[in-house]
């Protein structure tokens, strides 16, 4: 039997196949080169990057908790500068497609960012707008839609071109509405979900087990949720969305495809595994030659509308009672 | 590593069949995997992630872990690769409890090659508990005389004299409580003491909890004697991609535990 055909149409760029390495749990990405060449991916987006150097937050910076991940990383990372010039140019060499994660304090940062990678070579820039780390501010910028709508419309312009993803955080207040100011913004896609805020407690020194003392979850816990926002938020746009969040197998993945994503990141698992994503692609393969069908056939699958509450609302007044 | 890291060795991940098991203290093993072809030869404080495949044998409180956990290499020789385990929770009791014939995977070499850890001279190796692990991989390196000195918190921690006698030529235990065989006190009074002894200086090579890799940086500093630590950290990937284990570096800038240690001279790791 043929080999399927596993590529994926995202509209500004087709991905070979459905499965991009997530940023921050792919290192810059050559550093897996003995366990996962990038350019076997659909995508790679390496570690966030900013403005300038980024020392991140103190240790203990992660640590298992439920069968998941939580991280306070702090977003440590080289800088924009050195970025551009010591990691993407030999990424692109190898033949992967690369999307830049970019982070800022400000969200005047941003735009400067899209500014700096225009005419980079880069394939597309994923504004993380959404990183429950940021200390300064507050609350993500993607948690006020007004900020989260001017940011990316600043950076769309900056970018001269270059697609832009807007990464959204899990928990907003209504994820429909962001993810449709996110396309009314100029976002070529969307993509979900960032690690979900979470603390863990250390019994033993009655303390927090991170330095930072709450950070973001990730892996398996998470992907429940997950599903449930990528749905919602397909159902609220017509651009792609890339969905993530707790993809461990190839059977995660297609679960991703069939509530709305035309593709899909994978991060924790990397972790665990560095061969993880290879694994994946490798195993929609397999589900498509044993099924028949065609990845085609799976994305353009819908799953029924939901109700529009967590309940089913009152139950209907029964006539004939007083 | 400002100015390029030490090289890194090509890591394998396959599935490993443990060969012997040796119960060395009620909660410490030494576990044998049977080496894969081609394996590359560890260097002393290189690491390998660790998880036993297969349903444990032991009841479990909570789940299993979702990463596999680091292990200092303990041996190699070439047929097989033993490591060190101290039982501290859920993965490591799994793996203490494994039989022959059991399957563990295994992802290593991990961490930087440090050609300092191989040379001639004498060598002061210091171990607090588990950090025993990587004291193994000494005899081979070509040092002489090499002295142990190891510490722990009670008897029932204690890993056997003989067992010990086989990792140097002088070994030097200590108990914090003086129940165990060997002094009362700290390790880093033994420390202490030797660094202060008549002879040619030591290279010393110190594993164990960072309130005692602290404590041996500041003696060494003192005496102007080289010291290289095994630094701990906690690591998502032990690969270099999530900068879960980075620590400040000496002079600013940053390392991963990881990639770039574990082993860092001494001064390194303490900025
Ligand atoms: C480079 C490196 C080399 C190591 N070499 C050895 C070795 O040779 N022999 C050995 O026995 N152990 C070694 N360790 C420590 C070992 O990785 C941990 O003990 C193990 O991950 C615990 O897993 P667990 O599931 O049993 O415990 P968990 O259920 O994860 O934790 C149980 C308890 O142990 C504590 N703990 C967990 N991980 C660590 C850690 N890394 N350091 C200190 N405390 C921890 C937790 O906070 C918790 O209180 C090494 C660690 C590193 C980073
Ligand atoms: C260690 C770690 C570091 C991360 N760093 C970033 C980052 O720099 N930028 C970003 O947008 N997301 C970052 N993330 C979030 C992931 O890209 C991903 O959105 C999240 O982990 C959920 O997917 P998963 O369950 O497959 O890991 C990080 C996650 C982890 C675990
Ligand atoms: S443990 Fe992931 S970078 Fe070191």
């Amino acid at each position: 039997m043929a080999e399927p055909d596993l590529s994926t149409d995202l509209g500004f760029l087709t991905l070979k196949n459905p499965v991009i390495a997530a940023s921050g749990t792919f290192g810059y990405g050559l550093e897996l080169l003995p366990f996962c060449p990038p350019e076997a991916l659909g995508a790679v987006i390496p570690k966030g990057v900013s403005l300038a150097p980024w020392a991140g937050n103190p240790g203990p910076r992660a640590c298992e908790a439920s069968g998941g991940l939580i991280n306070a990383i702090g977003l440590e990372n080289m800088g924009i500068e050195r970025f551009l010039t010591e990691a993407l140019p030999p990424l692109k060499a190898r033949g992967a497609t690369v999307g830049v994660n970019v982070l800022g304090s400000e969200p005047e940062d941003y735009p400067r960012l899209a500014e700096r990678i225009a005419g980079s070579g880069a394939d597309f820039i994923e504004l993380n707008i959404s990183c429950p780390n940021l200390k300064k501010g507050g609350l993500s910028f993607g948690q006020d839609p007004n900020v989260a709508g001017s940011v990316i419309r600043e950076s769309v312009a900056a970018a001269k071109g270059i697609p832009v993803v807007a990464k959204l955080p899990p928990l907003v207040s209504d994820m429909a509405n962001l993810a449709s100011i996110s396309e009314k913004s100029g976002a070529s896609a969307i993509s979900l979900v960032n690690s979900v805020p979470a603390l863990a407690v250390d019994l033993a020194t009655k303390g927090p087990k991170l330095a930072n003392v709450t950070g973001g979850l990730s892996g398996p816990p998470i992907k429940p949720l997950a599903l449930r926002q990528v749905y919602v938020a397909s159902g609220a746009v017509s651009i792609p969305v890339i969905g993530m969040g707790g993809i461990f197998t190839a059977e995660d993945a297609l679960e991703f495809l069939l509530a709305g994503a035309s593709a899909v990141q994978v991060g924790t698992a990397t972790l665990a595994d560095p061969r993880a994503p290879l694994r994946i692609i490798q195993g929609i393969g397999d589900y498509l030659r044993k099924t028949g069908e065609s990845l085609r056939d799976i994305l353009s699958q819908r799953l029924p509308k939901a109700n529009s509450g967590l309940c089913s609302g009152p139950p209907p007044a029964t006539k004939g009672t007083k | 590593m400002k100015g390029g890291a030490p090289p890194l060795g090509q890591p394998l991940m396959a599935g490993l069949e443990v060969i012997r098991v040796q119960a060395l203290a009620p909660a410490t093993t030494l576990l044998w995997l049977k080496a894969p072809e081609g394996f590359p030869k560890p260097f002393p404080g290189q690491f390998a992630k660790l998880r036993a495949l297969g349903p444990p044998q032991i009841p479990l409180k909570g789940g299993r872990a979702l990463l596999d956990k680091p292990f200092s290499f303990h041996g190699a020789d070439g047929d097989s690769l033993a490591f060190l385990i101290r039982e501290v929770g859920t993965e490591t009791a799994i793996l203490a409890t494994l039989s022959p014939g059991a399957k563990v995977r295994l992802t290593g070499p991990l961490g930087a090659v440090r050609p300092e850890l191989s040379g001639k001279g004498p060598l002061l190796l210091v171990a607090g508990g588990a950090g025993l692990g990587p004291m193994g991989m000494f005899r081979a390196q070509g040092f002489g005389p090499i002295s142990l000195l190891y510490g722990e918190r009670d008897a029932s921690f204690q890993v056997g004299q003989g067992f010990l006698r086989g990792l140097a030529d002088r070994v030097l235990p200590f108990t914090d409580d003086g129940s165990g065989h060997g002094e009362k006190g700290l390790v880093t009074q033994g420390l202490e003491r030797e660094l202060k002894a008549d002879g040619p200086k030591p290279l010393v090579f110190c594993c164990g909890p960072p309130g005692l890799l602290r404590e041996a940086a500041r003696l060494c500093r003192e005496r102007d004697v080289r010291l290289y630590v095994s630094a701990e950290a906690f690591m998502a990937c032990g690969l270099g991609i999530c900068l879960s284990c980075s620590i400040p570096a000496k002079g600013g800038g940053r390392v991963r535990v990881c990639v770039d240690g574990p082993v860092f001279p001494g001064d390194t790791a303490f900025p």
